[in-house]
């Protein structure tokens, strides 16, 4: 007896059902890491692209995968500050280009930041209630997880990169 | 025939969740984690990355031996050992003044630091979110065979907050 008729006997002794549930699981990781995915948003820091109660967006994961993100893009990410978690922010800026930061609590003058390799700036839509780049600085691209195509609920609709969101940081 | 490449196309999701999110093997480069790894300089060490207590469990120890995406590069690995977690106080060899360690963060350094692009000199504190997974194990070569063990160097960490052991964020939920 061979090895591979070895391994299909050992495989033939797992019950049926058992297979079937975790290569289910398997497809599902699979797309949705590298594939399509559903995610809800909640927060008010989208607002008024998303109002954050309970809205789910659909989001691919191709083109951040491929380096491919522009500024406007609305895009999934793991939450910097808590790995377990994760937000939904817009690029404002790609490596090398600079970001301008407005007074704020930590500093009272306005400072360029340059974003490094690798990285990108992202922040929310609704400025004064969101917590991103201009708190925790350029995040790694290997954090961002989804670019988001389309709001399911609770209305359908494209979510269009939105340059205009992102003039006037 | 046939079927053996039926079979291959049937667990190949399978195949790909198990290395993304459970355990992986990985062929070591360079010199920054020597002697630990690559020990013997004619020979990387393939190596066993278990990735559970990571990405599903988040957590995360002092003193491991980590898999980790570069910073600066999303294709990257590297490996490096976690020195400090998030709001520790670590001593930054390279500024020559204590560092405190950011929410979410870590400090990793390489063993060997002449040869080692880290938290000193490269990086500074890394997201924990750029954690892949933990090496457990050296499998080949047949004389480097052996388990990879948790070991913190001395005079490095300054400060141990236990805010990070005991389950991480916090405070920011909500926002």
């Amino acid at each position: 007896m061979g090895a591979w008729e070895r391994v299909r006997s050992v495989m033939s002794q797992v019950p049926s059902h058992v297979k079937v549930a975790l290569h289910s699981m398997a497809i599902v990781y699979v797309v949705s890491r590298y594939g399509v995915f559903v995610s809800k948003v909640t927060g008010p820091s989208m607002y008024p692209t998303f109002v954050g109660r309970g809205d789910f967006v659909i989001a691919e994961a191709l083109t951040p995968l491929w380096g491919q993100l522009k500024p406007g893009d609305v895009v999934i990410c793991t939450r910097p500050v808590d790995p377990a978690e994760s937000i939904i922010k817009r690029v404002v800026a790609l490596e090398g280009s600079e970001v301008t930061l407005y007074p704020d609590r930590d500093s009272s003058e306005v400072r360029r930041q340059k974003v490094p390799p690798g990285h990108v700036w992202i922040q929310g839509d609704n400025l004064p209630h969101s917590l991103d780049s201009r708190v925790y600085g350029p995040v790694p691209l290997a954090l961002v997880r989804g670019r988001v195509l389309v709001q399911i609920w609770p209305r359908l609709r494209w979510v269009e990169n939105s340059v205009e969101e992102v003039r006037w940081h | 025939m046939r079927g053996f490449f039926r079979q291959l196309v049937w667990w190949l999701p399978a195949g790909i969740a198990i290395t993304d999110t459970v355990v992986s093997v990985l062929v070591v480069e360079g010199q920054s984690m020597y002697p630990t790894l690559n020990g013997d300089p004619n020979f990387s060490d393939l190596v066993l990355v278990e990735k559970v207590s990571y990405k599903w469990l988040h957590n995360y120890h002092r003193g491991d031996v980590a898999v980790l995406w570069a910073p600066d590069q999303p294709r990257q690995q590297l490996v490096k050992r976690i020195i400090a977690l998030e709001y520790d106080t670590v001593w930054d060899s390279e500024k020559k003044e204590p560092t405190k360690i950011p929410q979410g963060r870590c400090w990793v350094e390489g063993d060997n630091p002449e040869a080692s692009g880290d938290s000193r000199t490269m990086y500074g504190p890394v997201h924990l979110g750029l954690m892949e997974g933990r090496v457990t194990h050296i499998i080949w070569p047949p004389w480097r065979m052996g388990s990879v063990g948790r070991w913190l160097p001395a005079e490095k960490l300054i400060v141990q907050d236990d805010r990070s052991s005991g389950g991480l964020g916090g405070g920011l939920r909500g926002r």
